[in-house]
């Protein structure tokens, strides 16, 4: 009889330790695999995220490894922002290599390895994926996402009315057909004063760089080169490859071209490194681990800036819904996370907005990593100024105040692939986005001391319309000679400053509540003696900021509560240290 | 809204006539049967909103009844009682919610022996009032509202003009105070002591 219990006992133990084993390795395939894999059938090739749950033993040796790796560059920038980042981290720890030789044994191919998100991404028939759950320093697997960029349809080139220009005042540089795009964000005012991005290490991450040899480019430091897509250093089109590199010309030249009456870009002094992270058509099909993997070449290299015109949101291209307004949040997509850790590691990301402005959407039309609160998101205007339709708007899902600047993103004279001579007129974001980055450039050697964040905050800080920013066209169009001269006060603003409106439902009425939040900014170093908040009527045109708390330095939210639905506010904070020094505001809008 | 306000009027209208005809024969002639109950109950809120942060209650409601025509009798009473508190909104504000009314309705009966079934049409002017208060909000919501009252019941005679009363009624309230209309109607079920004496 006891013989019987145990026997009873042992195989109940079994199924328990089975079941949970089995949830336990379901719990690991994310619903999105599980329904590829189901809609493809278990033998048809997938590309998938593999996470591992650590970076194996020794981590704090493997940092210092990490730190002692660091090529000049990476360790000037890193120093640069010693403040605010940690100089290495677990970031910077490559993925255990013992778990990849055990994973190999059951993927056809291992894409691309990524340190910031301690994973990779493999090739592997969907019949292997439950196999892959079961080995035990899987965290979790996840599906690869894919995308189409959509760039909007090109108008009629711009032209200039000659009669009522203004004269032009004299530069140092004929700009030809590129004076608008330039003049407009105030470029030739430090180009006249010797700035040029000297010294400033670029990374384009684009659909592929063809004609590089074009008369504009020619002149280019390009220092490396990397197709992430095809696996090569050779970033144009070769025959059967995937990919078309005429957008990465474009963007290229825009931000650095060089040819004297025809086209200057704002940072033609400064150094390139070109990542092909597309595989790219007019509309440009692009996954989502090539970008990472370009961003995190791009910081092994050094890269002050990263210039990136691309843009993830699903429901926008394949209608699959993978990722929603809601997911831009600043801290969803996978791409969004790897700009967050990119700007951790003190690289500005400079990307644009999205062309989706003229798309009907709940909230907004950004695309990610747009949504990042550390990524500059550049929507574009014309060349008279106004906000093109197609420019992504914003907020975020959480509450943050988007597009970040603008540039010229309509009739953008740029470098054509068809010769060393072609030139083109385009349109788009994915290009506001380089002549953005490229001014950034030009701020970095003026100001070779500032960080991302610093130069963040100048840029927006100076921008036309940074006393009332909105989400259509954000801080408003940037003027990089006001920029170069921006002071900072000893005093940095909060970061991440962001309102969601609540429902708040008595029974017989409903209110509406404003959920203020923000982050201690660290450069700060605990100097802040309390947060002013302040809040402008958006209904009344001559409203002005009426101050509503003064929260202490521990605090982080505030409500504002008793509002009627119809009621908007544009709010504004700003950190106040102990000797009275106030910062510049952020602001937040619904 | 146009029906609405027909509602409304329709009402308004119903409750004037029956205050008319309590009003005639306000004082009796004598030989009037005059009764005087109070009655005690439950009272449910239709409004789930209204449910779940107050709940349903108890009411208590003493009435005078004049018989007017025979079997007809005109019946004024005042419901109160009902006071709740509950947490509302987003932070639990604490709250208290009060509803009272003055009610008259026309009534039907009959007589069987010592049993005396009895239906109920009437209207009352219902008084409904909310309060939050504390360090961040202080509000009142306080309005009115004429309601419908459907009910029925029976009185069971104990001892010399003393008698058992048990009913059940239901009061029809929609009200709107703001943007939220609520449901505050709800089914009355009660019973109590009445003692009937003639004039």
């Amino acid at each position: 009889m006891r013989k019987i219990i145990k026997k009873i006992l042992n195989l109940c133990l079994v199924l328990i330790i089975s079941t949970a084993g089995f949830s336990g390795q379901n719990n690991k395939i994310s619903p999105h695999l599980s329904k590829l894999i189901k809609q493809k059938g278990e033998n048809t090739v997938i590309t998938a995220w593999v996470y591992f749950k650590d970076k194996g033993p020794d981590l704090n040796q493997k940092i210092e490894q990490a730190r002692q790796s660091f090529n000049p560059r990476v360790q000037q920038r890193r120093w640069r922002h010693r403040h605010i980042y940690p100089t290495a981290d677990v970031f910077d720890v490559p993925v255990n290599e013992e778990y990849l030789v055990l994973l190999k044994e059951h993927v056809s191919r291992i894409r691309h390895r990524s340190r910031w998100l301690n994973a990779v991404s493999v090739e592997t028939e969907g019949a292997n994926i439950a196999g892959i759950a079961v080995l035990p320093f899987v965290k979790k697997i996840d599906k690869v996402r894919s995308f189409i960029f959509r760039d909007p349809v090109r108008g009629e080139p711009f032209k200039l009315n000659l009669e009522s220009m203004q004269p032009v005042p004299a530069h140092i540089y004929d700009y030809g057909p590129s004076y608008n795009q330039v003049q407009q964000i105030n470029v030739p005012a430090l180009h006249d004063r010797g700035y040029s991005g000297k010294g400033v290490l670029m990374c384009f991450l684009d659909g592929g760089f063809n004609n590089l040899t074009h008369e504009s480019l020619f002149p280019l430091n390009i220092l490396d080169t990397w197709d992430f897509v095809n696996e090569d250093p050779n970033v144009s089109d070769q025959p059967g490859q995937m990919g078309n590199g005429d957008h990465g010309t474009n963007t290229l030249s825009a931000a650095a071209g060089f040819m004297p009456g025809k086209l200057i870009g704002p940072a033609f002094g400064a150094d390139f490194i070109l990542g092909k992270t597309e595989n790219s058509e007019w509309e440009r099909h692009i996954e989502e681990d090539d970008w990472i993997a370009g961003a995190e070449w791009a910081d092994s290299l050094g890269a002050d800036i990263i210039s990136s015109s691309l843009g993830y949101r699903e429901e926008f291209t394949h209608g699959e819904q993978d990722y929603t307004w809601e997911d831009m949040d600043g801290e969803t997509t996978i791409v969004t996370k790897g700009a967050s850790i990119a700007a951790s590691r003190g690289i500005l990301i400079v990307n644009s907005a999205g062309n989706e402005g003229n798309i009907p959407a709940p909230q907004n039309t950004l695309v990610a990593p747009a949504d990042a609160s550390s990524v500059l998101a550049v929507g574009a205007v014309d060349p008279s100024g106004q906000r093109t339709g197609f420019s992504s708007v914003g907020p975020t899902a959480d509450g943050r105040i988007k597009p970040d600047v603008m540039a010229q993103g309509s009739s953008v004279y740029a470098a054509g692939v068809n010769g060393v001579s072609d030139y083109e007129y385009v349109y788009g974001t994915s290009f506001s986005c380089p002549l953005t980055a490229g001014t950034a450039a030009l701020l970095l050697e003026v100001h070779p001391d500032w960080t991302s964040l610093e130069l963040m905050e100048a840029i927006k800080m100076t921008a036309n319309n940074s006393s009332s920013p909105n989400n259509k066209i954000g801080w408003g169009i940037v003027d990089a000679e006001a920029a170069s001269e921006y002071i900072f006060k000893k005093v940095y603003a909060p970061k991440d400053f962001s309102v969601r409106r609540l429902e708040d439902n008595y029974g017989f009425f409903i209110q509406y509540v404003d959920r203020l939040s923000w982050a201690a900014n660290p450069a700060n170093q605990d100097n802040i003696q309390f947060y002013a908040l302040s809040a402008r009527r958006l209904e009344d045109e001559n409203a002005v900021f009426v101050q509503i708390a003064e929260l202490d330095a521990q605090t982080f939210s505030y409500d504002s509560r008793g509002l009627l639905g119809s009621e908007t506010f544009l709010y504004r904070l700003t950190a106040v240290d102990k000797e009275g020094i106030e910062s510049n505001p952020v602001y937040a809008r619904q | 809204m146009k029906r609405n306000n027909y509602l409304g009027m329709l009402r308004t209208n119903f409750i004037i006539i029956f205050l008319l005809l309590f009003m005639v024969r306000i004082i009796p002639a004598a030989g009037t049967n005059l009764e005087l109950t109070l009655k005690y109950g439950s009272r449910q809120v239709n409004d789930s909103n209204i449910k779940e942060i107050y709940g349903n209650g108890y009411v208590f409601l003493p009435s005078v009844c004049v018989s007017v025509f025979p079997n007809f009798s005109i019946q004024a009473a005042y419901e109160g009682g009902y006071k709740k508190s509950g947490s509302v909104g987003l932070y639990q504000d604490e709250s208290t919610l009060r509803i009272s009314g003055l009610e008259i309705s026309s009534i039907l009966w009959y007589r069987f022996s010592s049993f005396k079934p009895y239906v109920q049409l009437g209207g009352g002017y219902y008084f409904y009032k909310q309060d939050v208060e504390n360090d961040f909000v202080r509000f009142q919501v306080d309005h009115k509202k004429v309601g419908f009252i459907l009910g029925g019941g029976v009185d069971i005679d104990l001892y010399k003009g003393l008698f058992l009363s048990l009913g059940i009624k239901y009061v029809q309230l929609e009200v709107q105070p703001f943007d939220v209309p609520v449901d505050l109607s709800g089914i009355r079920i009660l019973g109590g002591i009445g003692w009937g004496f003639k004039l």
